[in-house]
């Protein structure tokens, strides 16, 4: 099948050989994957924390003087200020909700997991989805996190240690992963009686009447106790992203670059292989008379070919990835959006066209005389 | 009209002390239809007389004419659309493009002419058959004999029909079978368009093809029988 025009021609003759491209593509397939799985994980631990924090159901989070987020708090806060709270204009309902970190056993497993003991199932505070079992229905219960439940190998309906006590896995949660730790909810009372914390509690959630406006109920809470730390919904979900991903997100920024990097000295590479693999060819393509801004435009051409190719191949690669782990090793949710693909392939672009761009200019200095005598 | 009129060029390769005058005051006419052989030892300026009429070298003195356009008035981009419409060039190797099939490496020439694609497809599926080459067609360069390829290149530089073909010892790589072959169809192609033929070569077999030969020694021009 004859091509259709002149640039197409023009293009297929600059190609560089089949080999060179595939190892290129495969390179460039490497670096995206290796990026967009990073920015998957990244992705994965914020929407846990979105997904947990706004199907909580509070607007307004109460804690202790210096406590913003759960990740890294301390203390406690009298539980009668529960009272104290509802009586307050524009609030609408109050629930305590109690956090510690506990090591959680099945068998020879175990790992450590973020308890969250709430008024379970309509209180303020538990998970927002359940995919497997039902919600908590008496106190020797627990609803795991389903990568949790992976670790431990423990299904709905199995037991569950945790300290000296034995729970029933009732349910199992999606949308608590937070990475390094799961979220495992608790009936209220049942983690008051293990930690002993009788009248005490970590945070009062606050959800806050539909007319009233949030940051005038927070300015009430604050002004009536002045002791409490008070943060909206929206920032308790900022600090608690942040305070998850201080530790390794300069880490995540610096592979990510090092993706780019690599990806870059792949499409240089080739760019450079093709003006001297190409040269002759260019030479002659120069010296018949062909336009050197159409060889130009036929080399970079085939390039973005190649980086399309790439990328895509690393695309379709990050999401089959994404669903086997989610089949198969669902510790870490692979989840990426359309945005981050997009700005991804973006900056993948940009930085081979940055890479190929002096080796393509190099392409106006071929001699086309070179035809003659090579 | 002259299909190419070189006038007094006198061309310097190198610089400094590895310049050497590569061409002296070297004037030569070839009208359309004619067949010149340039002869002349490796180093007598044969190929940067080629390169210095297909407009890819600037002489320091004298004057060059192509199909009635004088090279000195036109400025690269228009020499490149002369050098695309009027000349066809052949070279020592065929220098077919491996990336395209021999019917695209062919028909690419006459695209560049401003042949629509169809029309310049059509041209090059009929040059093929007339050169006996249509069933490698569709074959890459490097499937190709050396025979084939270079008469492959010969279709190249004559499918768009140019005022003038400068080919640079297109047999020199051949073997004798192949090079005749490759210098007939040459030589009886261009005459049958009207086409001026300059062709470089030391192959003293294809004299008896020519019009005229021309000997070139030392960057000076010598007509000869």
């Amino acid at each position: 099948m004859a091509r259709a025009s002149l640039r197409a021609l023009v293009t297929a003759a600059v190609r560089t050989r089949r080999t060179r491209s595939a190892v290129a593509i495969a390179g460039i397939a490497a670096s995206s994957l290796l990026v967009l799985v990073l920015a998957a994980a990244l992705r994965s631990l914020s929407e846990g924390l979105e997904a947990y924090v706004n199907g909580a159901g509070g607007d307004l989070w109460v804690g202790p003087a210096g406590t913003d987020n759960f990740m890294r708090s301390g203390g406690f806060i009298p539980l009668e200020w529960e009272e104290g709270l509802k009586a307050l204009p524009g609030v609408s309902r109050v629930d305590p909700v109690l956090r510690s970190f506990a090591r959680v056993e099945a068998g020879s497993r175990h790992t450590t997991q973020l308890v969250l003991g709430w008024r379970g199932p309509d209180g303020l505070g538990g998970p927002a989805a359940i995919v497997a079992g039902h919600p908590l229905t008496q106190a020797g219960e627990v609803m795991l996190d389903r990568t949790a439940a992976f670790r431990l190998r423990v299904g709905v309906g199995d037991i569950v240690r945790a300290g000296e006590v034995s729970y029933r896995v009732a349910g199992l949660t999606r949308g608590t992963n937070l990475l390094a730790v799961q979220l495992l909810f608790a009936d209220y009372g049942a983690v008051e009686d293990v930690l002993g914390t009788y009248g005490r509690t970590s945070f009062l959630v606050v959800r806050v009447d539909s007319g009233a406006a949030k940051e005038e109920v927070a300015a009430r809470v604050r002004k009536r106790f002045p002791m409490a730390c008070v943060v909206t919904r929206q920032a308790f979900l900022a600090n608690n992203l942040y305070e998850a991903t201080s530790g390794f997100r300069p880490l995540l920024v610096l592979v990510a670059l090092l993706g780019l990097a690599v990806a870059g000295v792949f499409v240089a590479l080739l760019t450079q292989g093709l003006v001297e693999d190409k040269r002759s060819d260019v030479a002659v393509l120069l010296a018949i008379g062909t336009p050197a801004t159409t060889v130009i435009r036929g080399a970079l051409h085939h390039l973005l070919g190649v980086m399309a190719a790439g990328y895509l191949a690393g695309v379709a690669l990050a999401r089959a990835t994404g669903w086997i782990l989610d089949d198969c090793l669902p510790t870490v949710a692979l989840t990426f959006g359309i945005v981050d693909a997009v700005v991804v392939g973006v900056v993948f672009l940009a930085a081979g066209v940055v890479a190929a761009l002096l080796p393509i200019l190099r392409l106006q200095s071929v001699d086309p005389l070179e035809a003659f005598r090579p | 009209m002259s299909a190419l009129d070189v006038r007094e060029v006198h061309k310097t390769r190198g610089a400094g002390s590895h310049a050497v005058v590569a061409l002296r005051d070297v004037s030569l006419r070839v009208d359309p239809g004619e067949v010149v052989l340039l002869e002349g030892p490796s180093g007598s300026g044969k190929t940067t007389l080629l390169a210095v009429a297909a407009g890819l070298l600037t002489p320091e003195r004298g004057q060059v004419c192509v199909a009635g356009q004088w090279l000195a008035r036109l400025d690269a981009a228009e020499r490149r659309r002369l050098r695309a419409r009027c000349i066809g060039l052949v070279f020592q190797h065929a220098h077919l493009l491996p990336g395209l099939t021999a019917v695209e490496n062919v028909a690419l020439q006459a695209m560049l002419a401003d042949l629509p694609v169809d029309e310049a497809m059509r041209r090059a599926r009929e040059l093929l058959e007339r050169l006996d080459l249509t069933a490698v067609a569709e074959r890459r360069p490097d499937s190709l004999s050396g025979g084939e390829e270079q008469r492959l290149a010969v279709a190249r530089a004559l499918i768009h029909r140019p005022a003038v073909v400068l080919a640079d010892e297109p047999t020199a790589s051949l073997d004798t079978a192949a090079g005749q072959q490759v210098a007939e169809l040459l030589l009886r192609l261009g005459a049958a368009e009207g086409t001026a033929v300059l062709l470089a070569t030391h192959d003293t077999r294809l004299a008896a093809c020519a019009t005229r030969r021309v000997h070139l020694l030392d960057g000076r021009i010598r007509e000869g029988e």
